[in-house]
């Protein structure tokens, strides 16, 4: 506890978040004056390299944002280019994309989980002290992450900057035999997964009160991915063409990674914004186990986001089973396209959230602008709203030390990949 | 004879892609093409696996790990050792920070495998320095004394 009027506190660097940042929080008379999470990693200008590439060679170079979630880059692309080349894909398509996407939700929710989040919660300072006391869960946390990264290699030939995606579809089908045997794992990690939520459930995660915006997208029929509105618990709705009517991006003076905001207030993206919003669409079967557990997402708290991705590791899985049960080895694998110009728009949820892109082909189909827009710089602005809540009701009058790890783990909750974005955290908290 | 397992990590990028240098040019050797055709060698290449590397471990094989490294060192110079706790201990201490996925380095990785008991029990390092490359006249020159050194390897432990 400490008495002084004015704390200057400075997080230098945050551990466990990929990329670099820092926050600067300037506490006077138990009040928050200023808080300002400064990203300041150089921009990556992947908008600009895109520009002059032919519409065939997007995929492989979106893939290159991000290490943990190519999946989502190059789905959301191939999304946009496709509507621009007027492309209908097959339901073959349509359905194996799904199960890449599940497979790129289930590893990355296990690595953020296991290695970044839930250490936080018990105590730990790393996965490497907590897998002392807690050897089968981490064995367990890994064997998850590694179907997904199996189902990722199944589609796109490797996990990282996966290269089998393509205009129209995939290079090649997967065989029936991989398939097969891959089936047969997931059947068996499936009931790991059901364990992971219980465990999950009873961490000691703390408890926060907010009023929050949530934001995802929103398919009628399915837990919605690939496809879908945009929708808000506020009641926005609308589709992917119209987004930037409603949110809007700005550059703040203090951090590289810009800001977005919903009718000019921070809302937040992710796997708890999704649960929230597309609990109705869940499979019964796993409505019934969060029944079983007593797990309700009714008044949702910021850290219940780790449950949210226990949660749907357990639907990934499943609705990996259930796409592939129907598989059939099939030799038309992608749909070819001819080239056309025009603006074509892609939104799906990345493992941390709504992702959305534009892109502008010209006649000879080159891409002459590109608009790329993470999950995390979406999260930007309500990270610093959270934290402003968070640590005024954890208490101002805390020890720099202990509202530094509170910091950062509100900012890990969030699972930032920051590289992507941006990237990120170095706190400095003044109290004169 | 054991079958032994030859896992090459890093990006495909500047000299982090020194193990794809090596295990895409090593198996044209007569020695190593040989153990090939008799199914006793096995390669994986990883791409900056994190700590799924874990998942790639066969208990029952011999498996060599081949990886570049930073040292205050000249360039080409190696590390060739049988991972145990104190060789992993000396690796963390090597192992300079900010090359690492999520704060996860091989060290890292190693020493969680080691925790988890995931380790195999014929489990070798190889690590080739990269750094101060501008100071090196012959780096090509270097990196096939390091090959040589693996096959030597492979000859004397299969």
């Amino acid at each position: 506890m400490t008495n002084r009027k004015k704390i200057n506190l400075n997080i230098p660097l945050l551990a466990r978040v990929e990329g670099e940042g820092a926050l600067d929080l300037v506490i006077e008379n138990q009040q928050i004056q200023s808080l300002k999470l400064s990203i300041f990693e150089p921009p990556r200008y992947f908008e600009k390299f895109l520009e002059g590439r032919k519409n065939t060679e997007i995929l492989d170079i979106v893939a290159r944002i991000c290490g943990i979630c190519p999946v989502a880059y190059q789905m959301t692309a191939v999304q946009a280019l496709e509507q621009i080349l007027g492309v209908e894909i097959s339901a073959w398509v349509r359905a194996m994309r799904r199960v890449f996407y599940c497979g790129e939700w289930i590893q990355s929710h296990c690595l953020h989980m296991h290695l970044l989040a839930i250490p936080d919660f018990l105590g730990f300072e790393s996965v490497l002290q907590m897998a002392k006391k807690f050897p089968e869960e981490v064995k367990r946390g890994l064997a998850l992450q590694n179907i997904g990264v199996e189902l990722i290699s199944l589609f796109g030939a490797r996990a990282v900057h996966p290269v089998g995606a393509r205009i129209g579809g995939f290079s090649q089908s997967p065989t029936l035999v991989a398939v097969t045997a891959l089936l047969e794992k997931l059947k068996h990690h499936l009931p790991l997964a059901e364990e992971l939520i219980l465990w999950t459930q009873q961490l000691p995660i703390p408890t926060t009160t907010a009023e929050m915006t949530m934001v995802a997208l929103h398919h009628e029929d399915e837990y919605a991915m690939n496809e879908g509105a945009i929708i808000s618990n506020k009641g926005l709705k609308i589709t992917k063409e119209n987004y930037q009517t409603y949110f809007r991006e700005f550059q703040v003076p203090y951090s590289t990674a810009l800001h977005s905001l919903l009718n000019n207030e921070p809302y937040m993206v992710g796997p708890l914004a999704r649960v929230c919003l597309n609990y109705q669409q869940l499979p019964l079967s796993l409505k019934n186990i969060l029944k079983k557990y007593n797990i309700s997402f009714a008044k949702p708290s910021m850290f219940q986001s780790v449950l949210a991705r226990a949660v749907e590791v357990y639907f990934a899985i499943y609705e990996a089973i259930s796409l592939l049960e129907n598989f059939v080895e099939t030799e038309v694998s992608y749909k070819a396209s001819s080239i056309k110009s025009g603006i074509g728009f892609g939104a799906t949820e990345a493992p941390r959230g709504l992702l959305w892109q534009s892109y502008q082909l010209n006649e000879a189909g080159y891409v002459t602008k590109a608009n790329i827009v993470p999950p995390t710089s979406q999260n930007q602005a309500h990270i610093e709203q959270d934290l402003a809540r968070t640590l005024t009701q954890f208490g101002l009058n805390k020890t720099d030390q202990e509202l530094k790890l509170m910091s950062e783990m509100v900012i890990r909750n969030y699972d930032p990949c920051i590289s992507c974005s941006t990237h990120f955290l170095d706190l400095r908290v003044i109290r004169p | 004879m054991k079958a032994v397992q030859l896992i090459g990590i890093g990006s495909p990028f500047s000299w982090d892609r020194v193990a794809w240098m090596v295990l895409k040019t090593i198996q044209y050797n007569p020695v190593i093409k040989n153990l090939i055709i008799k199914n006793k060698l096995q390669f994986s290449l990883l791409d900056r696996p994190n700590v799924q590397l874990l998942e790639h471990l066969y208990p029952e094989k011999i498996n060599i790990i081949i990886d570049a490294v930073l040292l205050d060192a000249p360039f080409g110079e190696n590390i060739q050792t049988k991972v145990d706790n104190g060789f992993i201990t000396q690796l963390q201490k090597l192992l300079q920070p900010g090359y690492s996925t999520h704060g996860i380095n091989l060290a890292d990785t190693l020493t969680l495998g080691f925790t988890l008991n995931k380790l195999p029990q014929k489990l070798y390092f190889f690590g080739f320095n990269i750094s101060n490359d501008i100071h090196c006249i012959h780096p090509i020159a270097k990196l096939h004394l390091f090959k040589r050194k693996i096959i030597r390897f492979l000859q004397d432990t299969i």
